[in-house]
């Protein structure tokens, strides 16, 4: 059995470690042919001598009992690489923030310390090899859509960068395809034509000009809701225009004076300085009537009540090319929100990213920006699109991988993606597009065959994790079972053993991708094997790298509910809570509960 | 001092009153973007009936019968937290004291029974003694108020602890202050 060559790495961390828990005691663990307690793995000498030393002792599997920051995570990949040991046949696992800061009594420190690592042998055992590589030849062309300022900046920057920048003479009708090659369909005036290219970047021109000046001498603007940078200067101008050359006098009701953008605070000093006036209205929005010809703008005031005013002319904020910019999302495979605009609340992708590898919205595509802002994300939008279009071949190993013996062709997993990375491949069989998958696993939970596993979270693996964390008696009481999203509940993690808030050592910790990756079996096993409560922690569903992972795990607690049901276990001991990476306060509340009044805490608004 | 409750009906206004208010303090009022570090910074905020950083929204927005009938400027100290702390560089403790004198120009009765006589019997002391002294202040203002016992036993508890002295500090300059109070033509609150 290739786990009897399974080694073990116990990291103190300059020793700080040993007061909790005992490194001993951990490395003399079962199940490893040789264990090695170090100081410091994260260091650049410590990551030589761990490697050294599993080229000695032929080991080729590792599970390291580490701290959960990232160098600890390269740390890993470096003595991987140089000890010649597979990906998929390593683990990291963290005894410090997720055990050893946060439980302050030493036995149970230590007994959950063990617990982890047999969970990571049994995860490393249960490891599967990663599908076989695929070669991407890219051929360093970048298409090009749409106009505005940001679409200069990108193509100035492409062409200084090498790449070969492809205007769209048309409109785009389709992209198949993954990062490095695409398929680009575009409609022409004489028909269409298609184009094989790197990445897209989609650009727009969203910047409204100054009014014209054919109403009377007093004007009001009302900049109600969220104003898009481009709102607010557009609206700071105008009415900058027209107290300083119009001599008007001008009102600005807003509800929130966005000015996070370059310049924007100077503009909103400058237009105050010239005497326009500003008033936030709060709670109700203002009220609006004729009386003789004139608009009577009443506003209500905090703390002074309702104050109005007397118009010859009332201005909204921007009006933009919103239907344009949703039309090109569907071209481009991309999910439009927020009334036809990119979404601005995606906190794990880059302001010019897309949940589509390999393309990129700048500009007034992704949403009114103003000119300088579209021309910065531009420049940006053409570094990162030469890293997935960079010209030559790559071999990119596929992170979700289709079992064509048992896939029944149903196309689940086609209309689930939220990557666009599941295609139709010839010989009428699914096949996942390495460069666009992102290993989230919403394909992999939902294929109702079966047939999909994710390389970094392979069904066995996790079942393996699960059983191995629940065996035997376990100290400090009725056990918890937290399925944490690697993007938002793991991150939380960290930060609760950074700053010592402690949660009972019965909490047990299973990282997965997303949560959306979850099936039922996940969540009933550890119920099953005694577990008081199954807590599948994850991101709101707005910030969800992967778009559907709460909703879809919504869906599959339903399931899991009834399951449990049928086994006779408690369905209500399911809960999903949604969270950001910085919500410590809320999961220690979560975690520190006592277990009845937690029903009041699942389902938090999304 | 309860704030006052927000008038439903609209106020009326003056849109001249904002420059007249600039111009007699020499603070760009318009600048003000309502932020609340004054309000928050205030060590009287508590006892205004107006907040600083609505009274000067209010400035701004030409409400003078609101502002004038506010007791909030007659309570400001001219600490000049507010000052020190605005982002946009007002000093609104300058402003408070242009809303002051506008309001005695005015001629209206004080806002609030009890501040200008308070005021009167500050300048009253200085006049005297050339500083300000506690215990005359506040019994002359409390026996002004009719109301001698309220303070009688804070006073004479602070004067058992030595933190309020009975006979008065004389200042040498006395004189030299009483030629300011004759150049600026008050006579000592008389």
């Amino acid at each position: 059995m290739s786990a009897a060559r399974t080694a073990l790495v116990v990291c103190t961390c300059g020793g700080t470690l040993c007061c909790r828990i005992a490194p001993e005691r951990i490395a003399s663990a079962p199940g490893f042919a040789s264990a090695l307690i170090t100081h410091d793995f994260c260091s650049g000498p410590g990551r030589m001598r761990v490697a050294a030393w599993l080229r000695e002792t032929a080991s080729d599997g590792l599970v390291v009992a580490a701290c959960g920051i990232p160098s600890a995570t390269q740390a890993l990949a470096e003595v991987l690489e140089g000890a010649g040991v597979a990906g998929h046949r390593a683990c990291l696992v963290d005894v410090r923030e997720g055990c050893a800061w946060v439980h302050p009594r030493p036995d149970q420190a230590t007994a959950k310390a063990q617990r982890m690592v047999a969970a990571g042998a049994a995860g490393v055992a249960a490891g599967q090899p990663p599908a076989a590589c695929s070669e991407i030849t890219s051929t360093g062309r970048v298409l090009l859509v749409g106009t505005g300022p940001g679409s200069g900046a990108a193509a100035a920057r492409l062409e200084e960068l090498g790449c070969e920048v492809v205007p769209a003479a048309g409109t785009l009708e389709r992209l198949v395809g993954q990062a490095g090659e695409f398929e680009a369909t575009l409609r022409t005036g004489e028909g269409s034509e298609r184009h094989t290219v790197g990445a897209v970047i989609a650009a727009g021109d969203a910047s409204p000009g100054l009014p014209e000046f054919p109403f009377g001498r007093r004007v009001a603007f009302l900049l109600d809701g969220d104003p898009w940078p481009s709102q607010t200067e557009s609206t700071l101008q105008a009415a900058l225009h027209l107290v300083r050359d119009c001599g008007c006098r001008v009102l600005v009701l807003f509800r929130d004076m966005g000015v996070a953008g370059p310049g924007l605070e100077e503009l909103y000093t400058e237009a105050r300085g010239q005497g326009v006036t500003f008033i936030r209205v709060e709670a109700a929005p203002p009220q609006v009537c004729e009386v003789d010809g004139e608009w009577v703008v009443t506003a209500d005031v905090p703390g002074l009540g309702p104050v109005t005013e007397t118009v010859d002319a009332i201005l909204g904020g921007a009006a933009a090319t919103r239907q344009g910019a949703r039309r090109l999302a569907d071209a481009l495979g991309v999910a439009p929100r927020q009334g036809g605009w990119a979404p601005r609340e995606r906190i794990f992708l880059e302001p010019i990213a897309t949940e589509r590898n390999g393309v990129f919205l700048i500009g007034g595509a992704r949403g009114p920006y103003t000119a300088v802002q579209a021309a910065r994300q531009g420049e940006a939008a053409a570094m990162a699109a030469l890293a997935v279009a960079a010209p030559g071949t790559l071999a990119i190993a596929g992170r979700a991988c289709i079992d064509t013996e048992k896939c029944a062709f149903c196309l689940t997993c086609l209309r689930l993606c939220p990557h666009q990375a599941v295609t139709t491949a010839l010989g009428g069989s699914m096949r996942v597009l390495p460069a666009a998958c992102q290993g989230c696993g919403v394909c992999a939970a939902a294929c109702p065959a079966g047939a999909i596993q994710v390389a970094e979270s392979p069904n066995r693996r996790l079942l393996a994790e699960i059983d191995a964390l629940m065996q035997g008696p376990f100290l400090g009481g009725a056990v918890t079972v937290v399925l944490a999203c690697v993007n938002s509940a793991v991150p939380t993690l960290g930060a609760m053993g950074r700053l010592r808030l402690s949660y009972p050592a019965s909490v047990l910790v299973v990282p997965v991708p997303c949560l959306g990756r979850l099936e039922p079996i996940h969540c009933v096993r550890p119920l099953a094997a005694g577990a008081r409560r199954v807590l599948l922690c994850g991101c709101y569903d707005r910030s969800c790298e992967h778009l559907v992972g709460p909703a879809s795990a919504r869906r599959m607690v339903d399931r899991a509910r009834a399951l449990a049901g049928t086994l006779g276990l408690d369905p209500e001991s399911i809960q999903v809570a949604s969270l950001a990476p910085v919500d410590w306060h809320r999961m220690s509340a979560l975690l520190n509960a006592p277990h009845d009044s937690l029903k009041v805490a699942s389902h938090a608004p999304a | 001092m309860p704030q006052h409750e927000a008038p439903t009906q609209p106020s009326p206004r003056d849109s001249s009153w904002p420059l007249a208010i600039e111009a007699a303090s020499g603070e760009r009022v318009r600048l003000c973007y309502g932020c609340g570090v004054c309000t928050g910074s205030c060590p009287l905020a508590h006892a205004m009936d107006i907040l600083p950083s609505r009274l000067m929204k209010a400035v701004q927005l030409g409400l003078r019968e609101r502002v004038l009938e506010a007791a909030a400027p007659y309570l400001c100290v001219a600490c000049e937290t507010c000052a020190i702390r605005c982002p946009n560089g007002i000093d609104v403790a300058r402003v408070m004291d242009a809303v002051r004198q506008a309001s005695l120009a005015r001629g209206g009765p004080p806002p609030r029974a009890g501040i200008l006589g308070f005021h009167r019997w500050f300048l009253r002391t200085v006049w005297m003694f050339g500083r300000a002294h506690e215990g005359l202040l506040s019994a002359g203002h409390s026996l002004q108020q009719g109301r001698l016992r309220q303070d009688l036993a804070t006073g004479l508890a602070l004067v058992r602890h030595r933190r309020l002295a009975l006979l008065p500090h004389l200042v040498r300059g006395r004189k030299e202050v009483r030629r300011l109070f004759r150049t600026t033509g008050k006579g000592g609150g008389r």
